[in-house]
């Protein structure tokens, strides 16, 4: 039984890499602009179907697409921050959930007009291949997505450590009013932070065409794991997110394996309870995080 | 003023009620939106070129037949849009609904209120053993489509594997929701019954981003033959990571659903050939139908190709063929919308296997029986993916191929 332990790892791990990829965006608008975008599964979904068309149409492979589907979803979601979110930055939680969840539904409703229901797939000579390493297999796409989802990690975190405007999207986080009052444009910052939120989720939608159906409720399935994954990093974490990806994967597949396949999400839920029983404020999140800051 | 508002008032529901009068206005559920659009909408379809072709041969007893209908996208929807069809549009028939789930809570409301109603698509066995009166199911149970399975695994893949069922190992897996259970515990029940070392019956989430640890049991049972029921993404799951974990099987049989329709053969190429799939087939032996099915089914066909750009599925075909024996058999033999005529019409039905496009007779199990409403005469047929089309290869009297591809080979030489 246990010759089979590295596998699992290994196996727990990539689909990690895929939770983190999933939760970057996620967390980085929570941790901006303090808005659960229950819509970011539809965004992943939109860059799905447009790595899918790119692919049928052109034959444009769809980690290539990832440059020309991110700085669309890019424009756009810097479109629908100007004209959903915005007005709605200041207002109720409820509020909010709503605005958003009802940008979900929309979304989901368009790429079912569009596009039908159907379930579509790009096959490339990679989606089911895998490497060999002693007696452990590594699926090439989930190890892509992996090794993307870190760098995309790495380059968030350096841009808020390092760059004029992370420095401004912190100190915006830190105290809105005396950041606006020490010049820095808050309503280009939140639209910045929205439109690179939403340009995540299409990285990893195109990553992801390769493994997944894509089909109008595709971001739904998607996105759920993200959600947990998010709260246990720590609200607004970018580390917090891959770590907590990381923890959920392996818990997964090591759960599904030795105990059920079924309740694997389940038992991953109570692990996931009880760290929040003992660390509130998540992995690495900073306590009383959702009023004040981001790392 | 208030006699002419009244009047007009009045001259409003006469000109509602005798429009009311030309059609017979039909309920129709199903999914149309949300996660189970695809099929859902691909059943609507198949049931509105019933309702097209019932309409150019001059409608039912000299009236057209109208369609009315609702988005049962969830079970809650199911629920509002059967109560909203049943009293605001005031329908005594209704026909869905595709999914179980969904008829359950669908059919209650109009069981509540006296009216007929017409199963096209779900197959949890279930609904059939609630004693309904006003409820028909037109299409095979879960349970047979289970036993379909390891039956096939007995008949067709033991003997070409070159062994005895007592000495293969046979896995299920399948998602938990209602039609993944039934059908895979009933797969498992029929496996141990003739005699297969049953690994285990494992249900998973359908929902699920990740079955490596599945297809890793998959490997450590070392089954020789895998059951699987499977909802969408879990089936593409399940193939692409055997391939990449280099778990091979002897054989594969999926249970309907996705492992029918032409996204899973694309989604796999030429590794989707070998691949069985037992639900009902529109592509069973023409020599099985009657001459008015085959008719029928090749009209159809033509029609929904030209309508929607694509040859039909299986679900689509159960969507016409339930829908056009509704509308030809029950309504007209009823004469009349009147819900206790149409169910005794419905009772009194008694058409011979092969009398159906999809090969099903239809004679419904009358009340006091434990399955009463369920159409006795439809089956479900074992097909195999060859060439990356659906061949049917099982029962003997419906099949145009023989099983190939048993073993299926490794996935190197796929």
């Amino acid at each position: 039984m246990l010759d089979i332990l590295p596998q699992l790892l290994v196996s727990g791990l990539l689909i990690g890499g895929v939770y983190g990829l999933l939760s970057i965006g996620l967390t980085l608008i929570f941790g901006m602009l303090r808005i659960v975008n229950f819509a970011q599964g539809e965004f992943i979904m939109f860059a799905m179907f447009g790595a899918f068309w790119l692919h049928a149409l052109w034959g444009i492979d769809p980690y290539l697409s990832i440059f020309i589907i991110t700085p669309v979803v890019f424009g756009l979601g810097q479109l629908i921050e100007r004209v959903v979110i915005k007005p709605i930055l200041h207002a109720p939680h409820a509020m909010q959930i709503f605005a958003t969840f009802g940008l979900s539904v929309v979304l989901q409703n368009l790429a079912l007009t569009f596009w039908g229901p159907d379930y579509r797939s790009v096959q490339t000579s990679y989606t089911s291949q895998s490497f060999i390493v002693g007696n452990v297999a590594i699926s090439a796409t989930s190890l892509y997505a992996f090794l993307v989802a870190f760098l995309m990690a790495g380059a968030l975190m350096a841009f808020l450590q390092f760059s004029r405007d992370g420095k401004a999207l912190r100190a915006m986080v830190q105290n809105r009013y005396a950041a606006s009052l020490m010049g820095v444009n808050t309503d280009r910052l939140n639209r910045l932070a929205f439109g690179a939120g939403v340009a995540y989720a299409a990285v990893a939608g195109c990553i992801l065409t390769p493994i997944y159906y894509t089909y109008p409720t595709a971001g739904v399935d998607l996105i759920i794991t993200a959600f947990v994954v998010v709260v246990l990093g720590g609200l607004g974490s970018v580390a917090g997110a891959m770590v907590g990806g990381l923890i959920i994967g392996v818990t997964q597949t090591l759960t599904g394996f030795f105990i059920s396949v079924e309740l694997k999400d389940v038992i991953a839920l109570v692990l996931f309870i009880l760290i929040l029983l003992i660390r509130p404020q998540g992995l690495l999140g900073r306590a009383g995080m959702e009023e004040v800051g981001t790392k | 003023m208030k006699q002419l508002a009244l009047a007009a008032l009045a001259l409003a529901a006469s000109t509602f009620a005798a429009q009311a009068q030309e059609t017979w206005r039909i309920g129709a559920l199903y999914p149309l939106t949300g996660s189970l659009a695809l099929l859902g909408n691909e059943n609507l379809n198949g049931a509105r070129i019933a309702v097209d072709m019932i309409n150019e041969k001059g409608g039912v007893v000299g009236k057209k037949v109208e369609l009315v209908q609702g988005d049962a996208s969830t079970p809650d929807k199911a629920q509002s849009e059967a109560e909203r069809l049943s009293s605001l549009e005031n329908l005594q028939i209704i026909t869905g609904t595709y999914s179980s789930g969904l008829s359950y809570a669908a059919s209650q409301v109009v069981e509540r209120r006296g009216g007929l109603y017409w199963e096209t698509g779900g197959i949890a066995d279930g609904l059939t053993k609630r004693g309904f009166n006003g409820y028909f199911r037109i299409v095979f149970t879960a349970t047979s489509n289970g036993q379909l399975a390891a039956n096939l695994a007995a008949s067709a893949i033991a003997p070409r594997l070159g062994k005895k069922p007592a000495d293969l190992t046979l896995l299920v897996v399948h998602e938990d929701s209602d039609y993944g259970t039934s059908v895979a515990t009933a797969a498992e029940n029929k496996a141990k019954e003739l005699g297969f070392k049953v690994a285990g019956r494992l249900p998973y989430k359908a929902s699920t981003t990740d079955l490596a640890s599945l297809v890793l049991r998959m490997r450590a049972s070392g089954a020789d033959i895998i059951i699987a029921s499977s909802y969408a993404n879990d089936a593409l799951l399940i193939q692409r990571q055997m391939k990449q974990l280099g778990v091979n099987v002897g054989a594969f049989i999926g249970t309907g659903g996705i492992y029918g329709l032409p996204s899973f053969g694309e989604s796999l190429g030429n590794a989707v050939n070998g691949i069985f799939d037992t639900e009902g087939s529109a592509a069973i032996n023409p020599a099985s139908l009657s001459e008015e099915a085959r008719t029928l089914l090749a009209e159809f066909q033509k029609r929904f190709e030209a309508s929607q750009g694509k040859p039909p599925s299986y679900v689509g075909t159960q969507g016409f063929v339930g829908t056009y024996i509704l509308l030809d058999k029950v309504l007209r033999e009823a004469g009349s919308a009147d819900p206790a005529k149409m169910k005794a019409a419905a009772l009194a039905l008694d058409i011979p296997t092969g009398g159906t496009s999809l090969g099903w007779g239809v004679k419904f199990a009358g009340p006091g029986n434990e399955m009463q409403g369920q159409n006795e005469r439809s089956f479900p047929v074992a097909q195999q993916w060859q060439s990356g089309k659906l061949v049917v290869v099982a029962p003997e009297n419906v099949k145009t191929a023989d099983p190939v591809l048993v073993p299926l080979p490794a996935w190197d030489k796929r």
